[in-house]
């Protein structure tokens, strides 16, 4: 008893810490650097890394959009999760398959870049299952301090 | 007898003792908030506005003429309400002081004028012949209904060049925000370095600014699109055929509606061991050149979207597919310029599941 009493606490705390975390208005993540496109990639691959995360895949999608504004080759979508986590999820809510593994967009604007990703707020309108608001909570961690190592990046670049 | 001033001398340089430390305690309070405004501005407005307000994915917000006309308030209850549909998100979460520290390290880069406060009563004016005025002089680049630019702003939706496009005046937000007196101050003073000049220049009299702020007000307001808040986020169909047939005939259906297949894999490609990958779990990628290119024209977030998803998956004896309803994307974008599209790609979304999952 005393343990789900525990258990329930650690929930509505993690579940309190999700929904007050900053910048996750709107289920978007957003941040602004300074760095260049290609060197800001790079950064953020590491970062994902370093956060304990596996990327999967950098996908192109700007075939000619030269003609829209947009720099050649400056625009990418970065796939990355924990495997054990992905394996885990597709396994048992299959209604969260089509948004994984996680992804953060990266595109230039001007001489700065952008990302964007999905607010863990998101999945858990998906997947609202008590036993996932820790993972939720963790995730909207981890992407807030990639994104925000990203600005210290471009601030000191 | 002498007159002894020491004692006037203690107490004038207590006075002053005091109201410097009371000015200094002013001045660290205004600093901290402003410290704390470029913080949480950092977070929440730098990536779309930039992070000295030049502009970006949101509006340019340095703007001297924007500083100089727009009121406290109007920022503040444009932060609070945002354009609902026009991209800018509301920021409901954000405390009064949250709010206000923002405000402050706004009008950190004004360097002239202080904020300019408006009465919030009403203008009265000729609202018919103001009608007249605003398709003749403010249509053209607002909208006949006021409903703005072509696009949303959003960087690829305008021309690289252009800092902004014109904002939709019969925004939900916009009404709610902005009071008649500082409309009528913003047509008075235009926005440099945008197209917005002076009413001024264009012979308008105070009567005619009346006129056109009062024709203004009757506009409808326009919001968020209400009947797709309960829209599914993701399509599920439950395939009568075995799992490779139902593959197949999910990559016939798309290519027959002119579509690309880019690639495909497993679910777990990049994650599990060449080998160990867990085949009934498949990804199809594909695409066309006109669906990426409108889709980041709208919004050039919309890769979190692109290219275009089916999976496949086995489990527990079932195949189904799965897609995510492009009709979310105008909610989670706040972006009502990809409803049209959204639309579209849900009527192809479903034509494909059908075909690859029931003859």
């Amino acid at each position: 008893m005393k343990l789900l009493t525990k258990k329930m606490a650690i929930a509505v705390l993690a579940w309190f810490t999700l929904f007050t975390l900053p910048a996750q208005a709107n289920d978007l993540m957003m941040a602004r650097s300074k760095l260049p496109f290609a060197q800001a990639e790079t950064q953020l691959k590491a970062q994902i890394e370093a956060h304990g995360y596996t990327v999967s895949s950098a996908k192109r999608i700007d075939i000619d959009l030269v003609a829209t504004g947009m720099s050649k080759g400056a625009y990418r979508v970065i796939q990355f999760g924990k495997p054990a986590e992905i394996k885990k999820l597709a396994a048992k809510f299959p209604e969260m398959i089509p948004f994984l593994p996680l992804q953060v967009v990266i595109f230039a604007e001007w001489e700065e870049t952008l990302f964007v990703t999905l607010s863990p707020t998101f999945y858990s309108k998906i997947a609202a299952q008590s036993d996932l608001i820790p993972m939720y909570t963790r995730w909207a961690q981890d992407l807030g301090s990639i994104l925000n190592m990203m600005r210290e990046k471009g601030a000191a670049y | 007898m002498p007159f002894d001033k020491r004692p006037l001398i203690v107490i004038f340089v207590l006075i002053v003792a005091t109201m410097m430390v009371a000015c200094s305690g002013v001045g660290s309070k205004r600093t901290a908030e402003a410290t704390e405004g470029s913080r949480l501005y950092d977070l929440y407005c730098s990536a779309c506005h930039g992070d000295e307000g030049s502009g970006g994915v949101g509006v340019p917000l340095a703007l001297s003429d924007f500083l100089n006309t727009a009121s406290d308030e109007y920022i503040y209850k444009t932060i609070q309400l945002g354009r609902p549909g026009r991209v800018m998100p509301t920021f409901s979460e954000l405390s009064h002081q949250q709010i206000s520290s923002i405000i402050t390290h706004m009008r950190s880069w004004q360097w002239r004028s202080k904020a300019p406060k408006y009465s919030n009563e009403a203008i009265i004016g000729n609202p018919k012949r103001g009608g007249q005025l605003y398709a003749k002089h403010c249509a053209y680049c607002h909208g006949l209904s006021g409903e703005g630019g072509a696009g949303t702003g959003v960087t690829f939706s305008r021309p690289r060049s252009a800092k902004i496009l014109a904002p939709a005046l019969n925004n939900s937000g916009f009404l709610a925000s902005a009071s008649d007196h500082m409309i009528k101050a913003t047509l008075i003073q235009g926005r440099a370095e945008t197209p917005m000049r002076s009413v001024r220049t264009m012979g308008l009299k105070d009567k005619d600014i009346n006129d056109i702020v009062h024709y203004l007000r009757t506009f409808e307001a326009t919001g968020e699109a209400g009947d797709q808040q309960n829209e599914p986020r993701v399509f599920s169909k439950v395939s009568q055929f075995e799992f490779d047939e139902t593959l197949d005939r999910l990559r016939t259906a798309i290519k027959r509606k002119g579509y690309q297949i880019i690639r495909e894999h497993t679910l777990d490609a990049g994650f599990a061991e060449a080998g160990t990958e867990n085949s009934k779990q498949w990804v199809i990628y594909f695409a066309n050149f006109r669906f990426i290119n409108e889709s980041l024209t709208r919004d050039s977030r919309m890769g979190l979207f692109l290219p275009g998803r089916i999976t496949l998956i086995e489990r527990e004896g079932k195949v189904s597919v799965l897609a995510v309803n492009p009709m979310i994307y105008n909610q989670l974008f706040s972006n009502n310029a990809l409803i049209e599209l959204g639309r579209t790609l849900q009527h192809f979304y479903l034509a494909v599941l059908g075909e690859a999952t029931s003859s």
